[in-house]
């Protein structure tokens, strides 16, 4: 089949007719005659019910054919009587006057006819819609030779084959299988050694012990997550027109942890939709509730929020309904469902459960998921109100004596790069000579007896300075990047890590002379302020006092990195009191708030769900817009499918969340069975995984559906017990390869008498590449990263995404951690069907495109990974043949055919002696060259993208 | 249809495939063989045979992206300059939603000059000269109205039909139901001019739930085309013929193994895959074109303008590309800095006047513009009433209820205007067209009806035109 476009085509002819016939043929073949579930309600649904269904307010003639007590009054429908029901007679009218449907829609073909027909002379049985049928779990069926059964599932599977007269395809090979099942579990390759211990394991349960490691795999949460994310619609940006980037991984981490622990579905399920309504909320359970925080924020001027923050309502409702229940409850969004029992009420009613969150097309809610300095940032808090408190005091004792400066003489005058020093009148130093990038200044000062409690520095201009100083820099600048005093016996002067100045250019703070760190420093930026003196005061941290006269050595570093930024021209004073306190404590403050703030940004923050102290009220909207309300509405679940107890309070979301997952909800079990079942198989045992309603598909084994849901159920919800058994089932194990037999009894393999071949998610193409070239960079979670991206992807935006590309690691992280816009998606995404998650999406397309191929042949991120493989293959003992081996086994994890491997030896013969003569350089280069040409090539092929 | 006639129709197509094919996969075989039925109206897409004959075979949309104000372009308002700076009537305001404009804005005037032109004595402005030389070749539709107003929702909702992203563009549908009759470039090519890329973005030419074939391809001005045309460095030339010819072997060797007929449609799609690093890069390359050509357009041998789109669109639809769209910003002409009704107005005027009548008048002279449907319209017009940014009156906020849009060409009568709105353009007094209403007659003039035109999507029947009334506008058609 060509690609999406036939499934479509096929859809499009209409899913009812394949359902009925396909299976009237498949399922239940011995049964004669004709059930309304399997085969009448999807004529009369896609046909009658538009005007004649569950919609009151569009019905026809006042007429319902979805009632039974309703179709038979008055003689619509005659039970045992077809020729004498009205509703066959106007099947078959000529009159367009008469005939239904009405001539503009579509008309029943003569098999639909005649179905009908011959349900009304059985008796004209209704029956409730299957999926709105409670869960029973159904036996087994015998089968007289079961030795293909590995487990229950093989049962339902291979009856329903048999009954067609068909059979069960053997267990593919087992390198084929490993590598199926690592790709479905984890989305990545086993390694050859790992294939080559699962096909030389003879041990009866060698599969199964693989099943069981690859469920314990951290790369499981990740394979699997991704499926959820799927549905979540989890994105890295706010979508709409500015697009910006928004922090959401923390809740594709919980995703991924959730799904690593096996967390019950029905948990899983509560924390997401209502977490935050938990008894004392953990920070998980809260960033659990990112999944409806997911929804677009449209950050274009002149929105109206209101009307956006609807939008993102009417998503939650909608993604709820089609994620859990599979229904399309936006359908009652306008009107009453015409199909399903969802009236434009009960939608309002559901609508009501997520209306009053605080969020309102903005981030909202937050919750802190990370905080790497909280420890430094309490301390800080503690020093605050420390200094609040001694502030207090302070002000309290008022006895601040007040500054007394006294101008240090200097004795003596080094540096080390032997620059000049010459006294001035004032006792200032004026600095010449030699102009180093780095420098210290090394000055000796008398010192009268007396308390000393603090220094100043004065920096002056002078004439002979660059722009006039003070600094020798070419701008008159300086940077001083340390500071110290030592006493007369060499002790250093312990100084307060805190000093004040008149003015420091930013980032560039005097205390950063005073601090440790040997980089930072006190800079005057003399484009701001012009050549002017400034001064700088620090301050002992226990005032000395000297007995007799003494001597005091200042030591002063310079070095802004690049240029010379040494002082020109200082004086030093000093004190015997502390300048007022008061000053201080604000630069202490500053600086402590300052650091805290720094701190603060490292946090990270994810978006969360937060009820409204008071409820919003909810009306019902007429055609869904906001600007129509019509009457007020509560919040109700749908009890027509499953009854919820009474309240007296305001159900909540943590109620719908409950009862979603109640164990007698029809839906929510059998919908996520049928999703794991999908990503196994490539369709689901109920093709429309997003629509179990009447308008859906029927499934192909209902039975089996029942009772893998009744089995998850009474597993406690756990999604590895499941996909256990469905992967270790002999259906799964069954080769791909297609058979003439099958292909005629059943073209679409919806019987699975063979595994499907399935071309990988987009994300997988390239993990499998990651995986094979032996770049990836395992670590699970994180920030989002960008690995390379070809050029121009921006061109068509309406803002320049900054794309950081990664280097290290990070270049090679799983596919899932690519930093996602949503209006420019990485283009290897989009080209292999990923969603642009504005939406939820169940069920992604397999295309088959030239784009595709243009991007795994020419993109340069995955040209890279094909030349590590061709290197990983190079480094590989052995010969050449030996090396092809290794490379196609790294690759397609399998041994290649004599055909294949013959081929393969000529080609890269082939490729080395063109690459040589086209002068690409010595020989060894051509025979890179070659082996490259011949890694592309493997990754190029559709078995290298392929789950087979 | 039932099961099996299904499946005879597929096995017949496998039939063929099979006998004809060695080294074609099945993509250019759909095409071969529906290009040769299609003389019978059949089609390459998903609907087989077209719903009526078809006007037009191609869709350009010229998207002046960010709103072209009507009233200084092609909707002539005396009484509007009569009134400028007076209070607008209150029962007009009323119950009107803006994205800036206060409740007390004023009217505001125009202070363009407005001719009549040509036999039709169509009144075009003064800002497009060339437009007012071709105005007997153009059909103007003056009751054009949308439903919502910021710029992403509303490009959205022009281009698919609903306000959200998500759904298929109408490049894609069209592509989906009638495919494309080229075999060597993507069926829905996209083009951009001007300072930046439109608001929202991939949205717009997205394919929603249609097969990801279908949607709407990029073509670059600068560097490659089509993100990742050219091979590698030093793998490029035979070396590329090498590798395809590789893969092409060891894709047939695992055919033969699996049976698995996707492998077939896998090798075709790497075949166009190697046609088109070679059609995209001469369909760029507009230095074969003469020099009297470049110089009708304005457009430059190695440029980047729209001036060069157009000639490019005219260069896609003459090898077959069905859909073809081209983007220029920006024309959000509030009145703030770079956003005034005076000189930027009049740049974005000098940027698209020449180029869009040249391609009018180049696809006439090549006969083609019989068979191409041009469209060209912002995602909404501009006010009639002033908006004060930086304390000035320049320029006009976002507009619904009515506004301007032309289309030539494909099926659709030439020098006529259709619909009008009141003396001060507030509202459409005669013959509105909604968005609705434009998609259902874009897809008419194609061949389909937009109301079979559906496809299955979460229990829904979609169509481009959305469950409200639409109307095809036959008046305008020929």
């Amino acid at each position: 089949m060509s690609d999406r476009a036939t499934f479509f085509r096929l859809f499009s002819w209409g899913a009812m007719a394949f359902g009925v016939v396909f299976c009237a043929q498949a399922e239940d073949s011995v049964v004669a005659g004709i059930h309304y579930n399997r085969d009448v309600r999807a004529i009369l649904s896609e046909h009658c019910f538009a005007c004649h269904g569950p919609d009151h307010e569009h019905r026809e003639a006042g007429l319902r054919l979805d009632v039974r007590e309703n179709a038979i009054r008055g003689g619509v429908i005659r039970p045992g009587d077809s020729s004498d029901s009205e509703l066959v007679r106007r099947l078959e009218a000529m009159d367009d006057d008469l005939v239904m449907p009405p001539p503009h829609s579509g008309q029943l073909d003569q098999q639909e006819k005649a179905i009908l027909k011959k349900w009304i002379d059985q008796g004209a049985e209704y029956q409730k819609h299957w999926a709105f049928e409670p869960v029973a779990k159904p036996a087994p069926p015998p089968i007289a030779d079961d030795s293909w059964c590995r487990n229950p599932i093989d049962q339902f599977i291979l009856k329903q084959l048999q009954d067609r007269g068909l059979q069960a395809s053997k267990q593919a090979e087992r390198s084929v299988l490993i590598k199926r099942v690592y790709i479905d579990l984890i989305g990545l390759l086993p390694t050859p050694a790992q294939v080559d211990a699962f096909v030389d394991d003879d041990s009866p349960t060698a599969y199964e012990s693989v099943v069981d490691e690859l469920l314990r795999s951290e790369h499981y949460g990740e394979r699997w997550g991704r499926h959820w994310l799927d549905q979540a619609r989890y994105a890295d940006s706010n979508g709409y027109t500015f697009d910006n980037a928004r922090v959401m991984w923390p809740y594709r981490d919980w995703v991924i942890g959730a799904i690593n622990e096996d967390m019950p579905f029905d948990e899983f399920t509560v924390q997401q939709l209502a977490g935050d309504l938990l008894p004392e909320p953990t920070i998980d359970q809260i960033t659990a509730t990112g999944f409806h925080r997911n929804t677009l924020i449209n950050e274009e001027g002149g929105t109206d929020a209101e009307q956006f923050r609807v939008e993102s309502v009417i998503d939650r409702t909608n993604t709820t309904g089609t994620v859990w229940l599979a229904l399309t409850v936006g359908c009652a969004q306008c009107h009453n469902h015409k199909f399903d029992p969802v009236s434009q009420r009960d939608y309002y009613s559901l609508f009501a459960f997520f209306n009053n969150t605080v969020d309102r097309n903005n981030r909202g809610p937050e919750v802190t998921t990370l905080d790497p300095h909280a420890d430094e940032i309490a301390d800080l808090d503690r020093q605050l109100s420390a200094l609040k408190i001694e502030e207090k005091q302070r002000v309290d004792a008022e006895a601040v004596e007040p500054e007394k400066w006294t101008v240090l003489t200097p004795i003596e005058s080094t540096a080390a790069s032997k620059a000049i020093f010459e006294t001035l009148p004032d006792q200032s130093l004026l600095v010449s000579g030699p102009n180093a990038i780095e420098d210290t200044y090394d000055i000796l000062y008398r010192a009268e007896k007396g308390k000393l409690a603090a220094f100043q520095i004065n920096v002056l201009p002078h004439e002979t300075l660059p722009k006039g100083g003070p600094g020798r820099a070419s701008n008159g600048n300086f940077v001083m990047v340390d500071l110290q005093f030592e006493d007369a016996d060499g002790n250093r002067i312990q100084l307060e890590p805190l000093a004040i100045a008149d003015y420091s250019q930013s980032r560039h703070d005097v205390s950063f002379a005073v601090d440790s760190d040997p980089k930072s420093g006190w800079a005057i930026s003399t484009n701001q302020k012009g050549n002017v003196s400034h001064w700088a005061k620090f301050l002992l941290a226990k005032p000395i006092v000297f007995e007799r006269p003494t001597q005091l050595r200042l030591r002063m570093r310079f070095n802004q990195g690049t240029h010379p930024y040494n002082l020109g021209r200082f004086q030093l004073s000093s004190s015997p009191t502390r300048p007022a306190g008061a000053d201080l404590i604000a630069v202490r403050r500053n600086a402590l708030q300052a650091r805290k703030k720094t701190l603060e940004a490292a946090r990270i923050k994810s978006m969360v769900m937060r009820e409204l102290e008071k409820p919003r009220a909810t009306h019902l909207l007429t055609r869904g817009d906001f600007l129509r309300p019509a009457e007020l509405v509560e919040s109700a679940v749908l009890s027509d499918l499953h009854p919820w107890p009474e309240s007296e309070q305001r159900l909540n979301r943590l109620d719908l969340a409950r009862w979603l997952v109640d164990s007698g909800n029809p839906l929510t079990p059998r919908v996520v069975v049928n999703r794991m079942w999908q990503k196994f198989f490539g369709v689901g045992l109920v093709e429309t995984v997003e629509d179990f309603g009447m308008q859906g598909a029927v499934p192909s084994h209902s039975r089996l559906l029942d009772w893998l849901a009744a089995e998850f159920v009474e597993c406690g919800w756990s999604r590895k017990r499941i996909q256990r058994l469905m992967v270790t089932s002999a259906t799964y194990r069954q080769t791909s390869d297609v058979r003439v037999d099958l292909q005629q009894k059943d073209l679409l393999n919806r019987l699975l008498g063979r595994q499907n071949r399935l071309r990988v998610d987009a994300e997988i193409v390239r993990d499998l590449a990651l995986s094979a070239s032996g770049k990836l960079s395992p670590m699970v979670g994180g920030p989002s990263v960008y690995p390379p991206q070809p050029a121009g992807v921006y061109a068509f935006t309406q803002k320049k995404k900054s794309w950081p590309t990664s280097q290290g690691p990070d270049r090679f992280r799983r596919t899932m951690y690519t930093f996602f816009y949503r209006s420019s998606p990485h283009p290897m995404l989009t080209a292999f069907d990923a969603p642009r998650f504005n939406v939820t999406c169940t069920r992604r397309g397999r295309s088959n495109t030239p784009l595709q191929s243009l991007m795994v042949a020419n993109d340069p991120g995955l040209f890279e990974l094909a030349e590590a493989l061709a290197a990983r293959a190079v480094s590989q003992k052995g010969d050449m043949k030996v090396r092809l081996q290794y490379m196609f086994r790294l690759a397609l994890c399998r041994t290649p055919s004599p055909e294949e491997l013959v081929f393969l030896e000529e080609f890269i013969v082939d490729q080395r002696r063109e690459f040589k003569m086209s002068n690409v350089g010595s020989e060894s280069k051509a025979s890179l060259f070659a082996w490259i040409a011949t890694a592309r090539v493997l990754m190029n092929l559709d078995e290298f993208i392929t789950r087979e | 249809m039932d099961h099996d006639a299904q499946r005879s129709r597929l096995a017949t197509r496998r039939q063929l495939f099979r006998d004809c094919g060695v080294g074609l996969g099945s993509i250019a075989l759909t095409q071969m063989i529906n290009r040769s039925s299609s003389s019978a109206a059949g089609t390459s897409g998903s609907l087989g045979v077209l719903h009526h004959p078809a006007r037009a075979k191609n869709v350009i949309v010229l998207f002046m992206a960010g709103g072209p104000s009507q009233l200084e372009l092609f909707s002539h308002k005396p009484k509007l300059n009569e009134f400028h700076g007076k209070q607008t009537p209150k029962e007009f305001i009323e119950g009107k939603r803006f994205s800036f404009l206060g409740k007390d804005a004023k009217l505001l005037g125009s202070a363009r000059k407005f001719t009549r032109c040509g036999e039709s004595g169509i009144e075009i402005s003064e800002l497009l000269p060339f437009h007012q030389k071709i105005a007997d070749k153009l059909c103007f539709v003056h009751g054009m109205n949308t439903d919502v107003f910021n710029h992403g929702p509303a490009k959205i909702f022009m281009n698919s039909g609903t306000p959200q992203p998500g759904r298929p563009s109408m490049g894609s549908w069209v592509t989906y139901g009638i495919g494309s009759e080229c075999e060597n470039l993507p069926g829905f090519v996209v083009l951009q001019s001007g300072p930046r890329g439109p608001r929202a973005g991939a949205a717009l030419w997205s394919s929603g739930f249609l097969p990801s074939k279908h949607q709407g391809v990029p073509f670059r001005s600068s560097g490659d085309p089509i993100v990742n045309l050219t091979s590698p460095m030093n793998f490029r030339g035979q070396r590329t013929r090498d590798f395809h010819d590789a893969v092409a072997e060891l894709n047939r060797q695992r055919l033969a193994a699996t049976g698995d007929r996707e492998i077939e449609t896998r090798i075709a799609a790497y075949e166009m895959a190697y046609r088109m690093q070679s059609s995209a890069p001469e369909l760029m390359d507009i230095g074969d074109e003469n020099q009297q050509t470049l110089d009708r357009y304005g457009a430059q041998a190695g440029g980047a303008s729209y001036a060069n789109n157009c000639l490019l669109a005219r260069r896609l639809v003459e090898r077959g590309v069905r859909f073809v769209q081209l983007y220029h910003t920006d024309w959000d002409h509030h009145g703030g800095p770079g956003q005034t009704l005076g000189q930027d107005l009049e740049n974005c005027c000098k940027q698209v006047d020449q180029a869009s009548a040249a391609l009018i008048q180049d696809l006439e002279e090549r006969g083609l513009l019989d068979e191409t449907l041009v469209v060209w319209t912002g995602e909404f017009g501009r006010t009639p009433m002033g908006e004060t940014r930086n304390k000035k009156v320049g320029g006009r906020d976002h507009f619904i209820d009515a506004y301007t849009l032309w289309m030539a060409g494909g099926g659709v009568k030439p020098g006529i205007s259709y619909g009008a709105t009141d003396d001060l353009g507030l509202s459409v007094t005669e013959n509105p067209v909604h968005v609705r209403d434009l998609h259902a007659t874009i897809l008419h003039s194609l061949g389909i009806d937009h109301e079979k035109f559906s496809v299955r999507f979460q229990g829904l029947n979609m169509r481009l035109t959305g469950v409200e009334e639409a109307k095809v506008v036959q008046e305008i058609l020929v």
